[in-house]
């Protein structure tokens, strides 16, 4: 399999504390990873490195060969990375439609016009919000909100996406529905790094998991394996009290 | 859309034949409304979608009316315009480069003390190198040439606002405006994309300086570079709505007529009238200025 | 010439300061850009010649009557312009935005008064004009009690903040607006409180000022530009930086007026600002923003 996604000893420092620390992992041509932790272990500052939202103290990414760890995040989005959001980020006066030709028009495809608004309809039938296309993005619905984030960073057909948390706070109907959509689009034969909380999701979505604690990665593998394993189990209930 | 051109084209038109029928009061006001009707519309060209406040519209006006009149007897006139487009843009491209990269404030703040700074350091070179404070110009032209020459930079200016409008920068200017994380994720270089904007905006408000300066024949920095032309335009630009094409124009008429009368009637307490009026403009956009321009910028679509 | 400059810069710096610390309580504490900041000096130091020249006032006893009348006006202010805003900010409006345009409005508004009712000439009115000898350099009197006056204002300013109840809840209002309500602070009492207390400080700045310089009725806007490059320097709402900034902007200012030309101060201001906007915009003393 072709690499496509690779850190190097990633680290990335906030004053004293230190958010990551020397995280190496691979991600390869289509492949669906989750990546999981519990609160404060680093999960989303490591997103934030790869999308260029935060730059590494230190260590490498290499992205489809090149390295990305020094460029901004439109740089990084015109290599071909998208990415959702964990508290989501619409653009409340612009319409549906024009929040997903966002996606479209400054990255990787920098579509514009009659052409940029087809496939920006077409990605929204995709997330079935086609109806809604002409609404003001204010307007929507928590679930329908995440739907259009998730159209905008599909909209330019991203070589990888991230999806921070995509899946959380929502009810337990809307989150098989979610599922149902994020598998549709892994079916497609896109590379997805998913940040998430829910095992559930990350059991039916991701066949490979990386776990982090305390900005370390405690483990990388299958899903099934990992989910067992003493230490990651720790990570999430607490160390066992020995009495 | 080619029928809306057409009006357009008509409009400016038909404002061309205003020298045949206004006497030089009524042709004056339409020159100092034109002329703010393009220091309005470049100003919500880039503070109207970035939400960037501008206090500094004379300092660009007020250079460009002194370049033509440290040059207008040595150079020919276009070439004297192009160096004023020059200067501005350069200065502008400078203030962007050290404000822009950071939060509205720090902006708002440097563009307040801009036009001040530019005048005492014309104002020192004129007084210690040149050694001549004043500058007469020497133009042959009419208050109907300047009409015309800021009609046509009227016409250029509300086209380059209608094309940015409708064109991909126009989109990334709304994006920034809305979510800075979202454009820069979504691909778009949002330090350029500003500068670009504050340049363009800047460039015209130098123009209107430059085409304007014949009208003074006597310049010196403290008459051209007075705060209230920068005050005037942030609050016609404001009543009448930046987001809008032709919200403006809107703006720019009623106040520009109210002030031309508080300053003919009440020479001596037109600041304080000023600072009044503006003050209440603020408070009668009653969510604050920006909901007021959200409002409007929602439409009907609205709840 | 040297040590002449550096008493000088001092003295300077001194009143830069204390204007500047009113400034970073406005806008530190209560959150309000208020570019009408130096209108307030303006006025204090306008109201001081009147009580000088008309009633034989000596200047010192006028700031213990501006600088209380100062804080009561700015409460004032705050009740009538500013709480509406605030109020509203929490409607979606946004507070700096709006309390940048409405003291922008402002700023016009007291330059209109001052003008009406004193013109557009340079002021003064000569007060303890003797010279005294300081360190071997010849300076004005009333310049060292200027600098006294600063020195003094500023350090009681400074234990205040340090050391008192109050100051310990401005501190928490100015860092950590949004928590302070959890220790039960009133957030829009302070930020009144704040708001009226900078006034006052703009106006001792203001009588201090008048007793050694001259001033117009337009200079008001050359002060809040120092006054928010002092602010921006020492970082906002960082007190201790304000104070260190503004005498460093005095010395600057003092060093170019002796040694280049007194008509390039404010670009020597200027200058500091654009460099220190690319280098460190978080401020010399605040904390780095990732």
């Amino acid at each position: 399999m072709t690499v496509l996604l690779q850190t190097e000893d990633l680290t990335k420092r906030f004053g004293g504390l230190t958010a990551v620390r020397g995280v190496s992992f691979t991600l390869s041509f289509g492949e669906v990873v989750g990546l999981l932790g519990p609160n404060g272990s680093g999960k989303t500052t490591l997103l934030n490195m790869i999308s260029g939202a935060h730059r590494a103290t230190s260590g490498q990414i290499n992205f489809e060969g090149h390295p990305i760890q020094n460029l901004r995040p439109d740089q990084i989005s015109k290599q071909g990375i998208a990415r959702t959001f964990q508290l989501v980020k619409v653009l409340p006066t612009m319409t549906v439609l024009e929040n997903t030709i966002c996606g479209l028009a400054f990255g990787s495809s920098r579509m514009w016009g009659a052409e940029a608004e087809g496939k920006a309809m077409e990605k929204l039938h995709q997330v079935g919000l086609a109806d809604k296309a002409k609404q003001p993005a204010a307007t929507l619905t928590y679930i329908d909100s995440k739907r259009l984030e998730l159209a905008r960073a599909l909209a330019a057909d991203p070589h990888l996406l991230l999806l921070d948390e995509w899946l959380s706070g929502l009810t337990p109907e809307e989150l098989q529905e979610g599922i149902k959509l994020i598998k549709s689009i892994r079916d497609a034969g896109a590379s997805i790094l998913i940040v998430e909380h829910i095992m559930s999701a990350i059991r039916e979505l991701c066949p490979r998991c990386i776990v982090m604690n305390a900005g370390e990665k405690i483990a990388d593998g299958l899903t099934g394996d990992v989910l067992q394993q003493q230490d990651v189990i720790e990570a999430y209930l607490g160390a066992p009290h020995h009495a | 859309m080619s029928k809306k051109f057409g009006l357009f084209g008509g409009l400016l038109g038909l404002l061309a034949f205003a020298p045949l029928v206004f006497e030089d009061y009524g042709l004056g006001l339409m020159i100092g409304i034109v002329s703010y009707a393009i220091l309005a519309q470049a100003w919500s060209l880039f503070s109207g979608p970035t939400r960037y406040i501008s206090l500094a519209t004379v300092a660009f006006y007020g250079v460009g009316a002194y370049v033509v009149a440290v040059l207008n007897e040595d150079l020919a006139y276009p070439l004297i315009l192009l160096i004023a487009v020059g200067t501005g843009l350069v200065m502008s491209l400078a203030v962007g480069i050290a404000t822009l990269r950071l939060a509205g404030v720090y902006f708002v703040i440097f563009s307040f003390g801009l036009a001040e700074l530019v005048r005492q350091l014309i104002t020192w070179y004129e007084v210690n190198v040149s050694g001549t404070l004043g500058r007469y110009i020497f133009l042959p032209f009419e208050a109907r040439h300047i009409y015309w020459m800021l009609l046509v930079l009227a016409g250029v200016t509300f086209a380059i606002a209608w094309w940015i409008r409708n064109s991909r920068t126009g989109m990334a200017l709304r994006v920034i405006g809305e979510d800075e994380d979202v454009a820069s994720h979504v691909g778009i270089n949002i330090t350029r994309t500003k500068l670009l904007l504050f340049a363009i905006s800047a460039s015209l408000m130098t123009l209107v300086g430059a085409i304007q300066a014949p009208r003074w024949v006597y310049i010196e920095p403290s008459i051209v570079f007075n705060p209230t032309v920068s005050f005037l335009t942030v609050i016609m630009a404001l009543l009448g709505g930046p987001h809008r094409l032709l919200g403006p124009i809107c703006g720019v008429i009623p106040l520009f007529l109210l002030f031309e009368w508080l300053s003919a009637n009440f020479p001596n307490h037109y600041s304080i009238l000023l600072g009044g009026v503006f003050i209440l403009i603020v408070f009668l956009l009653p969510k604050g200025v920006l909901e007021f321009v959200d409002r409007f910028r929602l439409g009907g679509a609205a709840k | 010439m040297l040590t002449t400059s550096l008493v000088i810069g001092l003295v300077l710096g001194g009143t830069y300061a204390l204007a500047a610390l009113g400034l970073t309580m406005q806008y530190g504490v209560s959150r309000i850009m208020n570019l009408a900041y130096g209108e307030f000096v303006i006025v204090a130091a306008f109201a001081t010649f009147v009580l000088v020249s008309t009633l034989g006032l000596d200047p010192l006893l006028s700031l213990l009557l501006v600088g209380p009348a100062a804080f009561v006006i700015s409460y004032a202010v705050y009740s009538v312009l500013m709480a509406p805003l605030v109020k509203r900010s929490r409607k979606g409006g946004n507070l700096e935005i709006d309390s940048i345009l409405v003291t922008f409005g402002l700023l016009f508004l007291i330059q209109g008064i001052l003008l009406v009712i004193f013109g557009a000439d340079f002021q003064s009115y000569s007060y303890l004009n003797v010279a005294v000898d300081l360190f071997g350099v010849t300076i004005a009197a009333n310049q060292v009690l200027a600098f006294g006056l600063a020195t003094v204002l500023g350090i009681g300013l400074f234990l205040l903040i340090r050391f008192t109840r109050w100051g310990l809840i401005l501190r928490a209002v100015a860092h950590r607006p949004d928590n302070a309500p959890l220790v039960a602070i009133n957030v829009d009492r302070v930020a009144q409180l704040a708001f009226a207390f900078g006034g006052m400080l703009a106006a001792q700045a203001g009588v201090v000022i008048s007793m050694f310089q001259t001033f117009t009725a337009t200079a008001g806007v050359v002060f809040t530009m120092k006054a928010l490059i002092v602010v921006i320097m020492g970082g906002v709402g960082n007190f201790l930086g304000a104070l260190i900034a503004g005498l460093i902007l005095g010395l600057v200012e003092a060093f170019v007026s002796a040694y280049l030309d007194p008509g390039l101060t404010l670009a020597s201001t200027y200058l500091i600002f654009l460099v220190l906007l690319l280098w460190r915009p978080q401020g010399l003393f605040g904390k780095s923003v990732s």
